[in-house]
């Protein structure tokens, strides 16, 4: 099975820095277990079905109360003092969003861990609605790949946001697959620095007409750090008046930073608007003068336009799950944009 | 005593001189005008006495409450009491108003003014110049009206209290109601203490801040100075009839 994991010649690796291992591109902790080969299988085959063989698949059944109030489930990694001792970890994650049902996720990973696999299945029904937050903050030696498949239902909604700040180097897969008349919204963001690497995909397939995909992936990039944007839009035959855009924006505050984007669309059938683009930009002076003019110090202003450039996912943290100390040390403010 | 000085100051923009050996002087308490048609380099003086990077100050001195400070980084000016009202407000998506705000007065004042007086004076200050409370969590400019934006720069004129403001085109974009509320607002921030300095195309703005003093600024000099009457001249006259005079704005 081997041979279905990629190497570095398949175009679509060949700018991640997840270090390559004899058997591929995993981190080594990672690479010689049956249950990797499977999940690739299960992306190259059919990717509804990752499971991950020798792992429990747990199922995310919300409390009748927190389903009739609408209130957030809460996702927690192993905590860094429970489980300090652990090198890695791996998880499989599956649930169902019933028919008419809305349910509000919010995934916190933070670990001292080395290494993790997380594969999350996620299926909205009908009619179903899902608004997903996933804040990655694992200790800065930590290697992760996490996969994120959502089905999409004729009718469902779903956003999917994530925010990637912690870990060295890691690799963030969301592929959906989108029925008629469904919509996804994916807006990501990495606030990365020193040589961290985080490599990003976003397949979006759409299989049914009148659907729609937006997504909108910032990154933030000082030092040496380096990001991937790996954007797939599919549109299937026999998918009219749908509707799909990509983009993805960069803030490059190093002479060495740097990112590679590489926007894809296979589109079968005619009668539907599509989008692509990228941007790279550094800080605007004119922003920068506007707040100087203000008062306000180089470093301060410098801070507050980072913090607006990934604004529009960060804005969405549910921040009441998070203790002040929490929300502090992830730099969140908690007044920032409410006055 | 002079609030604000400009002496033998020239600019350069990408290499071309804009700014020619500019000097002006203007006392505590007082409201000079510069009026001039595009392109006279009125919007280069603004940027440069403010230290916006893209302008290339080549020679000259600038004193606020005769201290120099040509050479001080933008924050440092605006700290010591110097302010530009801009003529095209960016928009900062993600920065909110009231952040800013708050961002802005805490670096002016320092911790001597505790947060939850900052937020006051905003709250207050906003509710009187008749800015709802929404507003304050808008993004920065962002989608922002004519009027919105320049209501906005004079809600922190009023908040920053600075000692000498240059108000650069605050009437451009501004209906004739925008224009009455937001001039009205600068005229009653003027005292013995502050000055002013509007820049300006039209006459309008200055039917509600009256000026003491009228400069015609063409080709980056001052080419005329004269009483509130010049601009009343230039109404009906146009830029036209200015021929370039010796720059008699020092001695206003």
């Amino acid at each position: 099975m081997s041979e279905l994991i990629p190497s570095r010649k398949d175009e679509n690796y060949r700018y991640t820095q997840i270090p390559l291992s004899s058997e591929g591109w995993l981190p080594e902790s990672l690479a010689n277990c049956e249950a990797t080969k499977e999940s690739f299988h299960a992306w190259t085959s059919d990717f509804y079905i990752p499971a991950l063989k020798g792992v429990e698949v747990q199922k995310l059944i919300p409390s009748r109360e927190a389903q009739k109030n609408n209130e957030w489930i809460f996702l927690r990694s192993e905590s860094s003092d429970s489980k300090a001792s652990s090198k890695k970890y791996r998880g499989a994650l599956e649930f169902v969003v019933p028919k008419g049902k809305s349910y509000k996720v919010f995934e916190f990973l933070e670990s001292n861990a080395e290494s993790s696999l997380l594969m999350r299945s996620i299926r909205v029904e009908e009619g179903a609605e899902l608004e997903y937050f996933v804040y990655q903050n694992q200790a800065l030696n930590h290697e992760f790949v996490l996969r994120h498949f959502v089905d999409l239902a004729p009718s469902a909604k779903a956003s999917m946001r994530f925010f990637h700040k912690g870990s060295q180097r890691g690799q963030h897969r969301v592929a959906a697959r989108i029925a008629k008349d469904a919509e996804f919204l994916l807006e990501g963001a990495t606030h990365l620095e020193a040589s961290q690497h985080i490599d990003v995909w976003a397949e979006m397939q759409h299989e049914g007409a009148t659907s729609l995909s937006q997504t909108t992936v910032w990154n933030v990039l000082l030092d040496q750090a380096s990001a991937v944007f790996n954007g797939m839009i599919r549109i299937l035959k026999n998918c009219p008046q749908t509707k799909a855009y990509q983009s993805n924006k960069t803030l490059l505050l190093s002479e060495k930073a740097r990112v590679s984007t590489i926007p894809k669309l296979e589109i079968s059938t005619d009668d539907v608007k599509c989008s692509h683009g990228a941007s790279v930009s550094t800080l605007d002076p004119d922003q920068l003068f506007y707040l100087r003019s203000r008062g306000i110090s180089r470093e301060s202003a410098q801070d507050m336009l980072v913090e607006a450039f990934t604004m529009p996912v960060l804005q969405h943290v549910p921040k009441c799950l998070l203790s002040e100390h929490e929300q502090a040390s992830l730099g969140l403010k908690g007044d920032s944009h409410v006055f | 005593m002079n609030i604000f000085e400009i002496k033998n100051f020239s600019v350069n923009v990408e290499g071309k001189e804009i700014i020619k050996d500019f000097s002006l002087s203007i006392k505590a308490g007082e409201v000079h005008a510069i009026m001039g048609k595009n392109g006279s380099g009125k919007t280069t003086l603004s940027m440069s006495l403010m230290g916006h990077p893209a302008y290339d100050v080549t020679s000259g001195q600038v004193f606020l409450s005769g201290e120099d400070i040509t050479d001080l980084d933008t924050e440092e000016k605006a700290r010591k009491g110097l302010f530009l009202g801009m003529q095209h407000p960016v928009a900062i998506p993600g920065v909110s108003v009231g952040n800013f705000l708050r961002t802005a007065l805490k670096n002016v004042w320092g911790d001597k003014v505790p947060v939850t007086e900052i937020r006051k004076r905003i709250k207050d200050e906003a509710q009187k110049m008749k800015i709802p409370a929404e507003f304050l969590s808008r993004s920065l400019n962002d989608g922002f009206s004519g009027g919105e934006k320049k209501k906005l720069e004079t809600l922190q004129l009023s908040l920053l209290a600075p000692k000498f403001a240059i108000m650069d085109e605050t009437d451009s974009g501004l209906d004739i109601d925008a224009l009455k509320s937001v001039a009205e607002k600068i005229h009653s921030l003027r005292s013995p203490e502050r000055g002013f300095l509007i820049i300006t195309h039209y006459q309008r703005i200055l039917n509600y801040v009256k000026p003491d003093y009228v400069h015609v600024m063409i080709n980056g000099k001052i080419v005329k100075s004269g009483g509130p009457e010049l601009a009343l001249v230039l109404e009906s006259e146009g830029y036209e009839g200015m021929s370039p005079v010796k720059n008699e704005g020092a001695k206003a």
